[in-house]
This record gives C-alpha cells, sequence and structure tokens, in this order.
C-alpha cells in the first residue's frame, strides 16, 4: 500500500482539527455552564428543557394567583374575627338595656355605645383589599351597594379574592329567621309578644296569622287566625299571661297585660341589612317616649337579629377559612412541584462540571499527543539521506 | 562497435536525463492537490533494421504515463459532490440552529410573559398598570414573532443569494471544461497525452461536482461530455449550457435553476440536483427552512386568532366588546401566503377586555343553596338589552326563564348541572351553571355588568388560552417545544450526514491518492536510482572512448 506524502499529512492534520474543535465545544459548556445551549445540541433535551421552562412559569403564575387569595382571604378572615366580637358586646349591651331600673339616660349611654359598634361594623364591611377594591364584594366605587360581586383568581378561578358579604351584610332573616312577630300598631294595652321559636318544622305552613285578644280585662280570651287562609286555627281561649302556645309549629309567647282587641301579627320572615338592624335597635333605645313593653319587644327582635348575624358570620368565616386552606394548599403544592421541575430542567440543560473539566483535560493530552506526532513526520525522510 | 558504444551510451544518458526530470516534476508537484504522478516509460529502443541486432539498441523514453484510475476518480467525483451537498446543508442548519439559540430570550419566553401579564390583570382587572403591563407585553410578544421571521427571511435570502454565487461558478467552470474539451484532442493527436491538460481537466470537473452533480462521458478522441444526472446536458463537444438561478415562474419568491442550452431551456428539478452545493442550499431552503417557517406561521396565526377569539367574547370597562388584539400581516416568507408578520393592534388600558357583559346573581331572598357555578358564552356578543330572572317553581324540578330575546321559557324541567338555558336555545348568548340545590321560589337575575372594568372572567378565560389546544392541537408552549425539537433534530442529523459523507469522500479521496499521489520517498529513490543510471552510462562513454584511443595508439606511428 503506497502511503502518498500530501494527502497522509493532510489527513493527520484532520485528527488535530477536530480535536481543536472538541476543545472549543468542551470549554464553552465549562464556561457557560450549559450542556445544551442551541436545539442542535440534543433535540430531545432542548424540546424537554423548553416545556420545563414553561411549566415553571405556569407555575409561578398560579402561585402569585394563590398567594393574592390566601392574603386576601386572611384579612377577610380578621375583619369577620373582629365582626363577631362586635356584635358579641352589641348583643351584651342590648341585654343590659333590658334591664328595667334603667333610665332613659342610660339607654341613652347604652344607644351611643352602640352607634361606635355601628361604625366599626360599617368600617368593617368596606374592608378595602389593597387595590381600591373591597374584600367583601369586589366593585370599588359602589360602597356598600357593590357587594355581591365575587372575584375569583387563579387557574380557572379556583381561588376566591373576595368573599360575597350579601348574606351577612345584607339579607339578614328577620326575626328567629323563620318567622316575625309583632304586635299592632293600635293596640291599647301594654302586652308584648316574645320573639318566637319553631317549635315543629314539619308542620309550619309559611302563612300569615293573627293573634287576637278578646274578652274582658281580667277575663281575657285569645283566639288565633290564619290570614292567608282565613281558617280560624284556634278558637276563643282563655288567656292567662304569661301564655305559651303553639299555632302549626311556631312557639309564641305572650307577656304583660294586653287590652281586648288588641292584635298581634306573626309574618314569614323577610331579609334585612346588619346595618338596618343595628340602627332599628339605636332607635328604640333612644326613643324615651317608648312605653316599656314595646321596648322589651323590639328587644326580643334585635337579640334575635343579633343571632342570626352572629350566625351569618359564623357561615361566612368558614367559607372564608375553607379558601384560605385551598390557596396555602396550592401555595404548598406549587412551591414542592416548582422544585420539581426546577430540578428535571437542571438535569437536562446543564452541563455536568466536573464531567467536562475531566474531558477537557484528557482532550487536552490527546492534542498534545497528536500535535507531537504531526511534527515528527517530516523528520524521517530519505531526501535527508542522500548524499 | 565503438561506435554503437557510443551511441548505446548517449542514450542511456539521454533516458536518465528525461527520468530525471520526470521526477523533478514528480517531487516540485507533491504539494499540489489532484495531481496525478508521472513515470516515464522506458523500454528498450528499436533498431534501424526491424530489431534484429545481436546485441539490443539500448533504452528508449516511450512516454510519461499518468498514474490515473478513472474508476477511483469518478467515484470520488461522486462522493465528494455529494459531501459538499451535506456541508453546506449542515452550515446552513447550525445558522437555523443560531435563531432558536437562547431559551430564556425566545419565543417560548415571551408567551409565558404575555399569559403572565394576563393573569395579573385577572389577579387585578381594576388595576390600569396591569392593563398596561399586558398590552405592553402582547406587543413584545409580536416583536419577537417577527424577529425570529425576519431571521428565517434572511436565511433564505442568503440562500438565495449562494444559488445565484454558485450557478455564476458553474457557468465558469463550464467554460474552463469546454476550453479543455477543445485543447485535448488537439494534442492527443500527436501521439502523446496531454498529462498537463488532463489534471487541469480533472480539477475542474471536481471543482464542477461540488456544485452540482455531474456524470461524464469520455470519447475516443479524448472529449469529455458531461451531463446532469437527469440527462440534461451542461457541455456537448463545443457547446456549453449556462445556469442560472432565476424566480420561478409559479412563484416569484421561489427560485429555481434554469439551464439553458442553446435557445432551449429547462428548469432543473430538485430530484435531479441531489449534490452539489447547489442542491444542498435547495434541500436547506425546500426541505428544512420551508417546513419550519411554516410551523411557525402556523403557531403565530394559532395564537392570534385564540387571543382574538377570547378577547370577543368579553367586554373592556366601557362595556363594548373586545376588539382585536392582534393582527398578521403579509409576510415575505415561503410558502406564499405565510404570514410572520404579527402586529400587536394598539389598545388603551381601558380597551382590554376582561369582564363578560352579563353578570347573573341570585336574589337575596334565596333559601336554597344553590349559587351561580360558571356563566358560559354560547355566542357573542350577548344581548344584556332586557334583564333575564330564572325563577324556580315549587317544587324546584321546574324553572322559568322571563325576559329572554328570543321568547321566555316557562315550566321546564330542571336536571341538576343542567346548563340554562339548554342547547340548542341561544337566548341571549349565554348559559348559566349552578351547583347547589335551589329551593322553591329562589330566583337568579341575569343582568349587565354594571361594572366589566373591575371583573376578570374574561381575563381568566384569555389566561387559559395557555392552555388550550391553539397550535394544532397542542397547546402554545408545546407547540413551541416541538418546534426547537424540530429544528434540533434536522441540525443533529444535517451535521451526522454531513460527518458520514465527509468521511467516504475523505477515504475515496485516500485511494486515489494512494494510485496517484507523489511519495517523497518513493521520489528519492528514484533520483538516486537514474542518477546511477546517468554516471553508468556517462561511465559507458569514458569506456568507448578510451577503446578509441586504444585504436589509435595500436594503429598510429
Amino acid at each position: 500500500m503506497r502511503v502518498p506524502t500530501f494527502h497522509s499529512s493532510t489527513h493527520q492534520f484532520q485528527a488535530i482539527e477536530d480535536r481543536l474543535a472538541r476543545q472549543a465545544r468542551l470549554s464553552e459548556q465549562v464556561a457557560t455552564g450549559l450542556r445544551v445551549t442551541r436545539p442542535g445540541d440534543d433535540p430531545l433535551a432542548a424540546a424537554q428543557a423548553e416545556l420545563s421552562r414553561s411549566e415553571l412559569a405556569t407555575l409561578g403564575r398560579e402561585q402569585r394567583a394563590a398567594r393574592l387569595a390566601q392574603g386576601l382571604m386572611a384579612s377577610a378572615d380578621e375583619a369577620l374575627s373582629r365582626g363577631t366580637g362586635a356584635l358579641q358586646s352589641a348583643r351584651e349591651l342590648l341585654v343590659a338595656a333590658g334591664n328595667g331600673s334603667y333610665s332613659a339616660q342610660d339607654r341613652h349611654s347604652l344607644a351611643t355605645q352602640l352607634r361606635a359598634i355601628r361604625e366599626e361594623l360599617r368600617a368593617l364591611i368596606a374592608t378595602p383589599d389593597g387595590a381600591g377594591g373591597f374584600v367583601f364584594g369586589a366593585d370599588a366605587g359602589q360602597g356598600e351597594a357593590g357587594l355581591g360581586l365575587a372575584l375569583r383568581v387563579g387557574e380557572d378561578g379556583c381561588h376566591a379574592a373576595s368573599v360575597d358579604g350579601r348574606a351577612a351584610f345584607l339579607a339578614l332573616p328577620e326575626g328567629n329567621g323563620v318567622f316575625t312577630t309583632a304586635s299592632a300598631a293600635g293596640n291599647a294595652g301594654s302586652g308584648w309578644i316574645g320573639a318566637g321559636s319553631v317549635a315543629d318544622p314539619a308542620a309550619l305552613t309559611g302563612h300569615r296569622y293573627t293573634l287576637t285578644v278578646g274578652g274582658a280585662p281580667g277575663a281575657l280570651t285569645l283566639a288565633v287566625q290564619d290570614v292567608d287562609t282565613g281558617v280560624t286555627v284556634q278558637p276563643a281561649q282563655p288567656l292567662t299571661l304569661p301564655a305559651e302556645l303553639t299555632v302549626d309549629g311556631q312557639r309564641l309567647r305572650l307577656e304583660g297585660t294586653p287590652a281586648p282587641g288588641d292584635t298581634f301579627d306573626i309574618a314569614p320572615a323577610g331579609r334585612q341589612g346588619l346595618l338596618p338592624l343595628v340602627d332599628g335597635a339605636i332607635a328604640w333605645l333612644e326613643d324615651a317616649a317608648l312605653p316599656a313593653h314595646l321596648r322589651h319587644e323590639h328587644l326580643g327582635l334585635s337579640l334575635a337579629g343579633l343571632d342570626r348575624a352572629l350566625e351569618a358570620f359564623s357561615l361566612l368565616r368558614s367559607q372564608v377559612g375553607s379558601e384560605q386552606g385551598r390557596a396555602e394548599a396550592t401555595l404548598l403544592e406549587g412551591e414542592s412541584r416548582t422544585l420539581a421541575v426546577t430540578a428535571r430542567r437542571s438535569q437536562l440543560q446543564d452541563a455536568d462540571l466536573a464531567e467536562a473539566v475531566s474531558s477537557l483535560q484528557s482532550n487536552q493530552a490527546g492534542l498534545e499527543a497528536a500535535l507531537k506526532a504531526y511534527a515528527s513526520i517530516g523528520q524521517l525522510s530519505l531526501m535527508r539521506l542522500l548524499p | 562497435m565503438t561506435v554503437s558504444l557510443l551511441q548505446l551510451g548517449l542514450g542511456g544518458m539521454a533516458a536518465a536525463q528525461g527520468a530525471l526530470a520526470n521526477t523533478a516534476n514528480n517531487i516540485a508537484n507533491a504539494n499540489t492537490p489532484d495531481y496525478a504522478r508521472r513515470d516515464v516509460v522506458l523500454a528498450t529502443a528499436a533498431g534501424a533494421a526491424g530489431g534484429a541486432s545481436l546485441f539490443g539498441n539500448g533504452v528508449q523514453v516511450e512516454g510519461v504515463r499518468r498514474s490515473y484510475d478513472q474508476f477511483l476518480a469518478g467515484a470520488l467525483q461522486g462522493l465528494s459532490s455529494q459531501s459538499a451537498a451535506d456541508r453546506t446543508r449542515a452550515q446552513a442548519l447550525d445558522q437555523l440552529d443560531a435563531v432558536f439559540a437562547d431559551a430564556d430570550l425566545g419565543l417560548g419566553a415571551a408567551m409565558d410573559q404575555a399569559f403572565g401579564a394576563l393573569g395579573d390583570v385577572a389577579n387585578r382587572p381594576a388595576d390600569a398598570a396591569a392593563r398596561q403591563l399586558a398590552l405592553a407585553r402582547i406587543d413584545q410578544l409580536a416583536r419577537r414573532f417577527n424577529t425570529v421571521g425576519q431571521q428565517l427571511a434572511t436565511l433564505e435570502a442568503q440562500g438565495q443569494a449562494r444559488l445565484q454565487a454558485d450557478a455564476a461558478q458553474v457557468n465558469a467552470r463550464l467554460s474552463e471544461l469546454r476550453q479543455l474539451n477543445a485543447q485535448i484532442p488537439a494534442l492527443s493527436a500527436a501521439g502523446q497525452a496531454p498529462n498537463d491538460l488532463l489534471d487541469q481537466r480533472d480539477r475542474a470537473l471536481l471543482a464542477l461536482g461540488e456544485l452540482l452533480p455531474v456524470h461524464t462521458v469520455t470519447n475516443a478522441d479524448g472529449t469529455l461530455h458531461i451531463y446532469t444526472p437527469a440527462g440534461a446536458p451542461l457541455l456537448v463537444e463545443q457547446t456549453a449550457s449556462t445556469l442560472e438561478a432565476a424566480p420561478l415562474p409559479g412563484d416569484p419568491r421561489q427560485l429555481g435553476l434554469r439551464l439553458q442550452t442553446g435557445s432551449a431551456s429547462q428548469w432543473l428539478t430538485t430530484d435531479a440536483l441531489v449534490g452539489g452545493s447547489l442542491g444542498g442550499t435547495l434541500a436547506f431552503l425546500g426541505q428544512d427552512l420551508a417546513p419550519i417557517a411554516s410551523l411557525l406561521d402556523a403557531l403565530a396565526r394559532g395564537l392570534a386568532d385564540g387571543l382574538n377569539a377570547a378577547h370577543a367574547q368579553g367586554v373592556d370597562a366601557t362595556g363594548q366588546p373586545g376588539q382585536a388584539l392582534l393582527a398578521h400581516d403579509a409576510g415575505t416568507l415561503r410558502p406564499p401566503g405565510a404570514a410572520i408578520s404579527l402586529r400587536a393592534l394598539s389598545l388603551a388600558p381601558a380597551q382590554l377586555a376582561t369582564g363578560v357583559a352579563a353578570l347573573a346573581q341570585p336574589a337575596l331572598g334565596n333559601t336554597g343553596s344553590a349559587r351561580v357555578a360558571r356563566l358560559d358564552i354560547a355566542q357573542a356578543p350577548l344581548d344584556v338589552s332586557q334583564p333575564v330572572a330564572l325563577v324556580f317553581a315549587d317544587p324546584p324540578t321546574q324553572y322559568s326563564l322571563t325576559g329572554l330575546p328570543g321568547g321566555d321559557l316557562l315550566n321546564q324541567p330542571y336536571t341538576p348541572g343542567q346548563a340554562l338555558p339548554p342547547p340548542p336555545a341561544t337566548g341571549a348568548g349565554w348559559r348559566l351553571l349552578l351547583t347547589g340545590t335551589p329551593a322553591a321560589g329562589d330566583r337568579f337575575d341575569i343582568t349587565r355588568n354594571p361594572a366589566p372594568g373591575a371583573d376578570n372572567r374574561n381575563a381568566l378565560a384569555l389566561q387559559a388560552l395557555a392552555r388550550q389546544p391553539l397550535a394544532d392541537g397542542a397547546t402554545p408552549a408545546q407547540g413551541y417545544a416541538a418546534l426547537v425539537g424540530e429544528v434540533g433534530g434536522r441540525v443533529q442529523s444535517g451535521r451526522d450526514q454531513a460527518g458520514v459523507s465527509e468521511r467516504l469522500a475523505g477515504e475515496a479521496r485516500q485511494r486515489k491518492a494512494q494510485v496517484s499521489g507523489v511519495n517523497l520517498d518513493e521520489e528519492a529513490a528514484a533520483l538516486l536510482r537514474h542518477q546511477q543510471a546517468y554516471q553508468a552510462c556517462a561511465r559507458v562513454l569514458q569506456t568507448s572512448q578510451s577503446l578509441f584511443d586504444a585504436l589509435l595508439s595500436a594503429t598510429g606511428r
């Protein structure tokens, strides 16, 4: 086999060029710390690293939404806990107002305290969310009227960023939640009716009733009529006060001294706002001319209303708590997922520095050997030996 | 006899001199690429009387033979043509690789930033800064698409310029070969092969082969006919065809290669040009760049159409339906109509449609546990001219929808989880979904959204586009990752192919050099040998001289 001089030397230099190229590639890897800088370096790893990067961005987006939701739910929870405290102090004030020995002056001072609580409740309803809106209703600029537009954030709106507070602030059930009781306006006597309670939910009809006191002073009778159907549920019966009776599942209590001809109305409970409820309580506290028996009646209704408010606040708080829990779970899961995806991305595209440096050094040694071998080609030649 | 001694000596010295000259020529051309080594052909001299003399007539140089194997040369021609094609394609693919190099500055990162900004708007829809940022990020996305499209267009322009330059090179080589075709037969007729011209022709043919694949036919008189593999004539006798890169009649933006022979012209198809740098460039333009460009275009269109469609379903802060966010313009890249030119339309921050026109609220007096789960948009724009009321009857297995534009729906049966109004009725364009159990008499009001600027439901839908199959059944991120993988795969395969064909061409070159290459040690040995032969023949002359002297001294007085 002939060995042509020109060709064999160029061929040997090719090996040196290949080593130099590999050297350049390895030093770029070591310098940037990346094994895959271009798609051509490793197509599959480049595509997977791209997907990992995109997933990291998505996770970041979800974390931002979850963090926002968690912060807002925390401030809602704190506001509701303050509100519960305020409602309980209001309840205590009203219970104190029921003390018969209090004068109008005392009741007036109680009303002033109640006003302060009312202001606290108003401020609570308008808790800001830090971006010009309200935590309990997303629309800024509409104040209390904006309650109810619930904002949801995150992927598919999975986190709540505002709370629908209408059930707690605007639409509390009146009375005991099922029916209301009231003395008719023209009553002459000093009897009053309590707020009532439900004895048998199955027997409720949702109709309006009228209790009519008849007979003569000292021998009073009580008749109950269903206003909606016109049926007399209970014909006139002797009445001894205080009287407890149950009408179609509704337990009622009459106290005081009603006069014959007095009527008391039972109606299905409607809805009232929290602030109007407190305003109502302040009004009858400050009304010095209010007779004692009506005071008792209003006290009963206000206390019942406050109880409904406390229930609604508690329900809302549990909803807020569950939303908060969901946001926190998302945050935790997101953190661990971010870590996993970052590790995967690094595994795909980062260079193993130890391996790269050792390859660099072994390539360097090979390069030196190839260069020395090339330099020695020209040493041996018959030309040198010719005389 | 002395006379013949002189003749013999002179003949030998002349032959040795010729051999030495040839060896010197070989040594001088030791590093000339594609030089074929020459050998002198020595033969015994023929005598004047028909070669029947007793002692022989000495040596003569019959000719100089070129060490050349046409089969090895032919193999090298084909392989170097293929290697040039693969090398050109691999170099162009490396440039394409660089376009998609930095992941954090690429299209995928821009898409993620745009969706992230839309997510921030969904978190705080009333914040003007978040809206402004979202619009800015969408603009940035459009610009990034355009930059990549521009880079692809630059690669295409470079490829087309290369086609034109290489076509001019082909013409130069063909004219060179034509001249050689004229000279070689003239000199061959004199009896000696014109070795230098043959070497020159070999070189020109190899250079031509690196530009486009050729088939050659050598004739008896030494001329060469050159054809393309499909049979189109490039050089026949003295007629050389002209190659030029011209716009195709069907699509002026693409360049094709047209071969002009005399008055006839034909287009060379890509199938015929599998080889040479022309073939490599055409392969890159047609089979690599064009598919990548259309993948990118499909991604851009899918994203733009998806964003525009989702935006149009919502209303902005003033209650107007969302306008288009992105527009495609006609681009400059193949295939025709491919638009990788996105433009973000300038919208004011308040014009970002984050809200939905209709708002469904349960009435305050509801006693059941039913709540609004979702208000889906079946047909945009929604008709919110009059409020619609959904009332549940007693018992709540029936509902009535009053106030619908298409007419009221009264006492319809209700299944929990059913969308109201049920398809195919379109009503006002929305469908309401409830969770929970409604009680008798529960009522839901669907009215015009009083504050669409603070509503984020359409912003949530815009953000959710990142998970929608906008790019041919894949999400935008998956589509882009597939594009990156496609580019990388092609680059890697191009590189591997170039490596393999380079190695094959190198081996063919080595085999050819084994026959035709100069080995300096061999030439040194030849130098020594012919030098000795020359000295020996000079000694013969000296001997002849001394014989003559002896004769003279023997006969002289």
